[in-house]
C-alpha cells in the first residue's frame, strides 16, 4: 500500500516536474533534535552525526538542494523522513554512479551518475532487492562494480524505509493501546490480550528498525547495547520489560509521533529524551563528548581551514608578484597559520571526542598528514624565508583538505568509527601510525618541493640566480631525511606492534612493503647523494619520484585488496591514484629532458 | 734509471701485491655507498614484485620466491629471467654496511649518530637472519576445560598411524614430513614399519591439493577412494581450500593386493582401514611440538560492539601448568604471554559462526624465536641515531641559513 501511495506521488512530482521546497522548521526544534543521543555503529553520537552520514550514505553529499536552489541541511531532511516520509520520499537523494544499474532497474537516466527519489526508485523495488539476493550470495571479491553499487542501493533503500518508518510506526492506533502502556503494563487486559496487542505493534514495527535513541537498561547484563522500539518489544516479548528511563525516552518519541514538530511541545520532548539517556549514561566518557561532537560538527574546522589555506595561497602569491612588500609577507604567514590552527583544532576536537590518538582511519591520516606537511612547511619557511615553502604549505593544505572531503564523500561512512580489536590501542597508534604517516608528510612536501625545482630548471626560470635553486635543494634534503626518519622509525615500531600482536615482526603484508618501500627509496637517494652518484637534479627528481612511492603505499596497497590491511577499497581513489601517478611521470620526463638539455646531451644527439 | 721513473709512483709487483690490490678493491666496492644504493634499490623492486605477486600467488609464494630466496626466476614478457633474490641482497647488504661503517665513519662525537644508526641497522639484518632460520611457528587450539601441551607448526607436516589400540595423541608411528615432502606426483616411496601387521608405500604427494568429489574436473589422474580424489591442479578460480594431501598403499602382511587410502591434510577426522588386529586410523596433520607446559584453557571472552559485528576485544583466561606451579594467565590482541622462550597470541576463535550458547574455542598464535627482541633494540638504535644524526645536520643548517641572512 505505501509502496503504491510512493509510486502514485512520485508520478505526479514527475508530471509537475518539480520537487518541494526546503522543510521549514524552527531553528530551535532543529537544534533540540540535534543534541538527542543515538547509537550507531557501535557507538553513541548525537543525532545530527546520524542525519550526516545517513545522508552521505544515501546521496553521497551531506546537504541537499531543494528545487529551487535551497540548501537543505543534513538534520532538517531527517526530521522531513522522520515526521513527513511522503515529502521526503519525493527528494532526488539516492545517488546511483553506474549506468548499469540505472538500466538494470529501468531508471531513464540523462547522465551515468544520477539521483533519484524514493518514490522514482519504488516501482523498481522488487527486482533491486531479487538482484540484491542474487549478488549477495557471490564471493565479495568476485563482484563487478555495478553488483556492488546494487548491493549498496539497496541497502540504502532499506536504511531509508527504516528511518521513515521509525517514529511514525509509534503514532496512535484506535484499535490498540499505545506501546508505552502496554509495555508499563498500564493497558489494562490479561496477558494474553497483552501479548496479542505487543506482537501486533510489533508487526506495525517491522521496517521501524533503525534509529537506537532508547538508552540501554542500567540493571541489564548487556548495558552498552542502544534500543530500537522494536528491540524494546523483542525484550518484553522474551520476558525482559523495560526499565523506567526506557520507557521516558519512549513516550517522548510516540508523543512525537502524535504531535508531529509542535515548536512548543517536541523541543520538551527531545529535552526529555536527552535527559533519561543522560541519567543512565551518567560518567561514561563517551557520552560526556556528545557536546563537543555537535560543536565540532556545527564549526566545520575542516571545511574552513581548506577554505582559509585558499586564500592564504592567494596571498602568497600575490607576495610573488611584489617580493618587496614586507607588509603581504607577513600577512601570508599569518593567513597560513590562521587555517593551520583551525585545521590542529579540528585533529584535537576528534582527539578528545574519541579520546584517541590522531590517526586511526585512512581519512584520518589524510587530514594529519596534511597538517604535518603544513607545519614543516611553515618551520621550512621560517628558516629560509624563500616564500617557497609557504605557498606550498598554502597550496597542500587546500589540497590535502580537499582529499579528505572527496574520500568522506566516496567513503560514505562515520569518520569516527570504533576499531577493530588489533587497532584498539592508543599506544601503537600514537606511536607507529603517527610517526609513519609523519613520513608520508615529509615525503611528499619533499616532493612537491622539488617540483618547483624542476619545473623551474626545466622552463627556465630565475636562470640567473644559482642560489635559489640552490636553497631549493637544501630544503628538498632537509625534509626528504625527516622524512626518512619518521618513516623508518614509523616501519620499525609497525614490526614490533606486528610483533607483540601476530608474533611476527615482518610478514611481507602488502601495507608493510609499502612503508618498507618508502624507507628503502630513502636510503637509496641518501647513500647516493652522499656517494657522489645523484647531483641536485637528480635528488629533486628522486623527490618525485618518492611521491609516488608514498602514494602508493598510503593509497595504492590497500586498492590490491589483499593482506591484513586492506581495508578502504574504492574505485574513487583508483582513478584519483592513477592520474598522480601519470602527472607526476610526466613531471619526470619533463624534468629529465631538462636535464639532458642542461647537461647538453640532447643538442649532441640532435647534431 | 731515469729521473722521471724514479719519481713515479711504485707499482705493485708479484702475485701477493697484485692480490692485495684485488682485495682493496673488492673491499672499495663491497663497501661504497654505490653498492648501497643499488641494493635498496633492488630491495625495493623486489618489495613491489613480490608485493603485486601476493594478490594473483598469494603470500606464501610471494615470500618463498621474492623474499626468502638467493635467486628467483621472474618472467619478464614470459621469459623467466634469472635475478637475485632478497636474501642473497640482504646477506650483501649486511657486508655493506659492516665494512661501510668501518671504512666511511671517521671516529668521532661528529660520526656518533650515522654509527648508531648503522649499528641499529645491522642488529636488524642480524634478527632477521637468526629468525629466518631458527624461528618458528604454530597454532594452538584450546577448548575450555581440556589441557595442551603441544601447538600444531604452520607449514610442516606429519604422517600418523594409530594402532585399534592406541589413541591419536599416543600415536604408533609419526612419520616426519621429510619422508614425502620431496616426493613428486608421480614418484612413490615404500616405508619400512616395525611392529605394523602390513607395509607401507606413500605415493601422489601434492603439496597443495584440493578434495574433489569425483567428477568435479574432465580430466581426472588420481585415483578415487570413497568417491573423493586429490586435485593437484584445479583452476585458479575454483573455490575451496587447498592443503597438502598423499595416498597410501597399505599391503597386511601376508597378502600380495594393497588398499588405497587418501590422506588430505585438512580431513576432520582420521582415514581408518579395518584389517585383522582391527580397525587402524591415518592422518596427515600439522607437525607436533611438544611444550615443556600445559596450558588449559579456562574461558574465552569475545566482545563486540554493541549492535554490531564488530569485534572490540577477544581474550583468553588460562591455566599454565608446570609440573606442581600452577598459573592463571590472560592473553588478549596485543597482549601476548611470554614464557620459557614461547609467545602466545590470541590469534582466533571458533566456531566462527557460533550462536548463543555454543561453546568457542580459542585460537592462540604460538612463535618461538630466539631474535623476538633484535627489532626493539635496532629501533631503539636506529631512532637515536638518526634523531642525534638529523638534530646534529639542522642545527648546522640552521646556523648556516641564520649566518647568510645577516649578511
Amino acid at each position: 500500500m505505501g509502496a503504491l501511495r510512493y509510486s502514485l506521488l512520485g508520478a505526479a512530482i514527475a508530471l509537475i516536474g518539480a520537487m518541494p521546497a526546503a522543510p521549514s522548521l524552527p531553528d530551535d526544534v532543529v537544534a533540540a533534535a540535534a543534541a538527542v543521543p543515538i547509537q550507531d555503529g557501535g557507538r553513541v553520537k548525537p543525532l545530527d552525526t546520524y542525519a550526516r552520514f545517513s545522508l552521505l550514505q544515501l546521496s553521497g553529499r551531506s546537504v541537499l538542494r531543494s528545487e529551487s536552489g535551497d540548501t537543505i541541511e543534513a538534520m532538517p531532511w531527517l526530521l522531513e523522513c522522520l515526521f513527513d516520509p511522503a515529502t521526503a520520499g519525493t527528494r532526488d537523494v539516492f545517488l546511483i554512479e553506474n549506468p548499469e544499474v540505472m538500466e538494470a532497474l529501468h531508471l531513464d537516466h540523462a547522465t551515468p551518475r544520477e539521483r533519484f527519489a524514493y518514490a522514482a526508485l519504488t516501482p523498481a523495488r522488487p527486482i533491486l532487492f531479487n538482484l540484491a539476493r542474487q549478488y549477495g550470495a557471490l564471493p565479495s571479491e568476485s563482484r563487478t562494480a555495478a553488483q556492488k553499487q546494487t548491493l549498496q542501493l539497496a541497502s540504502n533503500l532499506r536504511l531509508f524505509e527504516a528511518i521513515t518508518h521509525a517514529i511514525t510506526a509509534l503514532a496512535r492506533n484506535p484499535d490498540l493501546p499505545s506501546l508505552s502502556d502496554l509495555l508499563a503494563g498500564n493497558a489494562g487486559g490479561d496477558d494474553e490480550q497483552r501479548t496479542r496487542q505487543l506482537a501486533l505493534r510489533f508487526v506495525a514495527l517491522e521496517r521501524a528498525s533503525a534509529l537506537a535513541m532508547i538508552p540501554p537498561d542500567p540493571a541489564s547484563n548487556t548495558p552498552a547495547e542502544w534500543k530500537t522500539p522494536k528491540a524494546l518489544v523483542q525484550d518484553a516479548l522474551a520476558g525482559k520489560p523495560p526499565a523506567a528511563a526506557q520507557l521516558e525516552v519512549l513516550r517522548a518519541l510516540e508523543h512525537l509521533a502524535n504531535t508531529g514538530l509542535n515548536a512548543e511541545t517536541a523541543i520538551a520532548d527531545f529535552e526529555s529524551m536527552k535527559q533519561a539517556a543522560a541519567r543512565v549514561m551518567r560518567g561514561d566518557r563517551s557520552f560526556a563528548q556528545l557536546p563537543r561532537e555537535l560543536f565540532f560538527y556545527r564549526l566545520q574546522p575542516f571545511y574552513w581551514s581548506l577554505v582559509l589555506y585558499g586564500v592564504a595561497f592567494l596571498l602568497v602569491a600575490c607576495g610573488w608578484i611584489l617580493p618587496r612588500q614586507r607588509l603581504l609577507y607577513g600577512l601570508g604567514v599569518l593567513s597560513l597559520c590562521l587555517p593551520l590552527g583551525l585545521h590542529i583544532l579540528g585533529i584535537a576536537l576528534r582527539c578528545v571526542i574519541r579520546g584517541r590518538p590522531p590517526v586511526s582511519t585512512l581519512y584520518e591520516t589524510i587530514l594529519f598528514v596534511t597538517a604535518v606537511a603544513v607545519v614543516v612547511a611553515l618551520v621550512v619557511e621560517i628558516i629560509n624565508r624563500r616564500r617557497v615553502a609557504l605557498g606550498l604549505g598554502a597550496f597542500l593544505g587546500a589540497l590535502g583538505l580537499f582529499l579528505a572531503a572527496r574520500y568522506e564523500a566516496i567513503d560514505r561512512s562515520d569518520t569516527m568509527p570504533n576499531l577493530i580489536a588489533v587497532l584498539d590501542t592508543n599506544f601503537w597508534l600514537s606511536t607507529h601510525v603517527t610517526t609513519v604517516t609523519m613520513g608520508y608528510a615529509a615525503g611528499l612536501l619533499a616532493g612537491a618541493v622539488a617540483h618547483v625545482f624542476l619545473l623551474g630548471k626545466t622552463l627556465g626560470s630565475r636562470r640567473q640566480d644559482p642560489v635559489f635553486y640552490a636553497h631549493l635543494s637544501r630544503m628538498v634534503y632537509g625534509i626528504f631525511c625527516f622524512g626518512l626518519l619518521f618513516a623508518t622509525v614509523g616501519t620499525v615500531l609497525g614490526g614490533i606492534w606486528a610483533n607483540e600482536s601476530w608474533g611476527r615482526f615482518w610478514g611481507w603484508d602488502p601495507k608493510e612493503n609499502g612503508a618498507l618501500m618508502i624507507v628503502l627509496w630513502g636510503l637509496a637517494v641518501l647513500h647516493a647523494r652522499i656517494g657522489g652518484y645523484i647531483q641536485d637534479y637528480g635528488l629533486n627528481m628522486a623527490a618525485v619520484f618518492g611521491g609516488i612511492v608514498v602514494a602508493y603505499s598510503w593509497f595504492g596497497v590497500n586498492l590490491l585488496g589483499v593482506g591484513l590491511h586492506s581495508y578502504g577499497f574504492t574505485s574513487g581513489i583508483q582513478t584519483a591514484l592513477t592520474q598522480f601517478y601519470r602527472v607526476e611521470s610526466i613531471v619526470l620526463t619533463i624534468a629529465a629532458i631538462g636535464w639532458l638539455r642542461e647537461q647538453g646531451i640532447i643538442r649532441i644527439v640532435l647534431k | 734509471m731515469s729521473p722521471t721513473s724514479a719519481n713515479a709512483p711504485v707499482e705493485p709487483r708479484g702475485i701477493a701485491a697484485r692480490l692485495l690490490q684485488g682485495a682493496r678493491a673488492l673491499i672499495a666496492l663491497l663497501s661504497s655507498f654505490g653498492l648501497a644504493s643499488a641494493l635498496f634499490v633492488w630491495l625495493l623492486v623486489l618489495t613491489y614484485l613480490g608485493t603485486l605477486d601476493q594478490v594473483t600467488a598469494g603470500l606464501l609464494h610471494a615470500q618463498q620466491t621474492y623474499f626468502a630466496s638467493f635467486l628467483l626466476l621472474h618472467p619478464v614478457f614470459g621469459f623467466p629471467i634469472p635475478l637475485p633474490g632478497a636474501y642473497l641482497v640482504l646477506l650483501l647488504l649486511f657486508v655493506n654496511i659492516s665494512l661501510g661503517t668501518l671504512r666511511h665513519l671517521r671516529r668521532g662525537w661528529a660520526h656518533l649518530g650515522m654509527l648508531m644508526v648503522h649499528g641499529g641497522i645491522l642488529v636488524l639484518l642480524l634478527g632477521a637472519f637468526v629468525s629466518f632460520h631458527y624461528a618458528y611457528g604454530g597454532q594452538m587450539t584450546l577448548r575450555q576445560g581440556q589441557p595442551v601441551n603441544y601447538f600444531e607448526r604452520d607449514h610442516d607436516w606429519e604422517l600418523v598411524l594409530t594402532a585399534p589400540n592406541a589413541t591419536e595423541d599416543t600415536p604408533t608411528a609419526i612419520l616426519p614430513g621429510a619422508l614425502f615432502a620431496d616426493l613428486s606426483r608421480q614418484e612413490s616411496r615404500p616405508v619400512e614399519l616395525q611392529n605394523t601387521p602390513f607395509t607401507l608405500e606413500i605415493f601422489g604427494y601434492q603439496p597443495e591439493a584440493m578434495l574433489l568429489p569425483d567428477g568435479a574436473v574432465p580430466n581426472r589422474d588420481a585415483p578415487v577412494v570413497d568417491g573423493f580424489f586429490l586435485a593437484a591442479d584445479p583452476p585458479d578460480a575454483m573455490p575451496g581450500p587447498r592443503a597438502p594431501g598423499l595416498y597410501l598403499h597399505v599391503t597386511p602382511k601376508g597378502e600380495s593386493v594393497p588398499q588405497t587410502v587418501l590422506l588430505w591434510g585438512l580431513q576432520e577426522n582420521p582415514a581408518t582401514l579395518p584389517l585383522d588386529s582391527g580397525v587402524w586410523q591415518f592422518a596427515l596433520r600439522r607437525t607436533r611440538e611438544a611444550l615443556p607446559f600445559t596450558l588449559t584453557l579456562d574461558a574465552f571472552t569475545r566482545e563486540v560492539y554493541p549492535g554490531t559485528n564488530t569485534p572490540r576485544a577477544f581474550s583468553s583466561t588460562i591455566t599454565r601448568t608446570e609440573g606442581p606451579l600452577e598459573e592463571r594467565v590472560l592473553i588478549s590482541m596485543n597482549q601476548p604471554m611470554r614464557y620459557k622462550g614461547y609467545v602466545f597470541y590470541q590469534s582466533s576463535w571458533g566456531p566462527q559462526n557460533a550462536g548463543p550458547g555454543v561453546e568457542r574455542y580459542s585460537i592462540l598464535a604460538v612463535a618461538h624465536n630466539p631474535a623476538d627482541r633484535f627489532p626493539r633494540y635496532a629501533c631503539a638504535f636506529v631512532a637515536l641515531g638518526m634523531t642525534v644524526h638529523f638534530a646534529t645536520k639542522l642545527i648546522r643548517h640552521v646556523r648556516r641559513e641564520m649566518a647568510g641572512e645577516t649578511r
